[in-house]
């Protein structure tokens, strides 16, 4: 089921996922997709991504939601 | 590495035609992630990615899935030394045929292939070797980034 990016953001804060379908919004950003693969995990979403990847449809992975609290990233 | 939360539009300007670009609608807590569109040599298309804006990094990098879903070989590929803020390691070295940044296209991009660890929520940064083809403007009072070709 098509979901926008915000819908997405909220319903799998703190997972990563990976969309097929998905359509271009204003100023060439993601406007939204359809779920097929979600975890807490990335590594889990990049090893089973392979069977969507090639997908026809334009497709993408992102990280949904905000880091968990109390959580610095330097990178 | 960029120290607050960045959330809302960025834009692309392509030289004097002053046209929006990409829009970055969700930063993760104190780092600013971005859209990107990599070309696949397996697909002959661009990939969707979100990837870091990172600064403090003077070259892109990819988890090595994402080189291996757009059908690079790693171990193919030179091997060069790349220094981390906490180590130094042996990566592979690609030059990617094409970065697409809202409908800014750039062509031959080095990038190293480097594991992320999962709590880094990061599949590879946009370093300063992609980003100083720009201006680069974080006004951070309105939640933009904007990068404008040089």
């Amino acid at each position: 089921m098509y979901k926008t990016i915000e819908q997405i953001h909220q319903e799998y804060d703190g997972q990563w996922v990976f969309l097929i379908n998905c359509t271009e919004g204003e100023h060439h950003s993601i406007a939204g997709g359809e779920v097929v693969l979600s975890s807490e995990r990335r590594d889990k979403v990049l090893r089973e991504m392979n069977q969507f990847w090639t997908h026809d449809s334009r497709t993408y992975i992102l990280y949904a939601g905000k880091y968990p609290e109390g959580v610095s990233v330097l990178l | 590495m960029l120290g607050n939360t960045l959330k809302g539009l960025a834009c692309c300007y392509n030289g004097n035609q002053r046209k929006n670009g990409a829009i970055w609608k969700w930063a993760i807590y104190s780092c600013s992630v971005i859209l990107v569109q990599l070309w696949s040599v397996a697909e002959n298309k661009y990939k969707d990615i979100s990837l870091t804006l990172d600064t403090g990094a003077s070259v892109t990098t990819l988890t090595p899935e994402i080189f291996y879903a757009l059908g690079y070989e790693p171990s193919s590929m030179p091997k060069k030394k790349l220094t981390t803020a906490s180590d130094v390691t042996i990566v592979s070295h690609f030059s990617l045929d094409a970065i697409k940044i809202g409908n800014i296209e750039l062509k031959n991009i080095d990038a190293y292939a480097l594991k992320f660890p999962e709590e880094s929520f990061s599949m590879g940064v946009i370093g300063l070797n992609v980003l100083r083809q720009f201006d680069v403007e974080l006004l951070f009072s309105q939640h933009i980034v904007r990068l404008i070709k040089l």
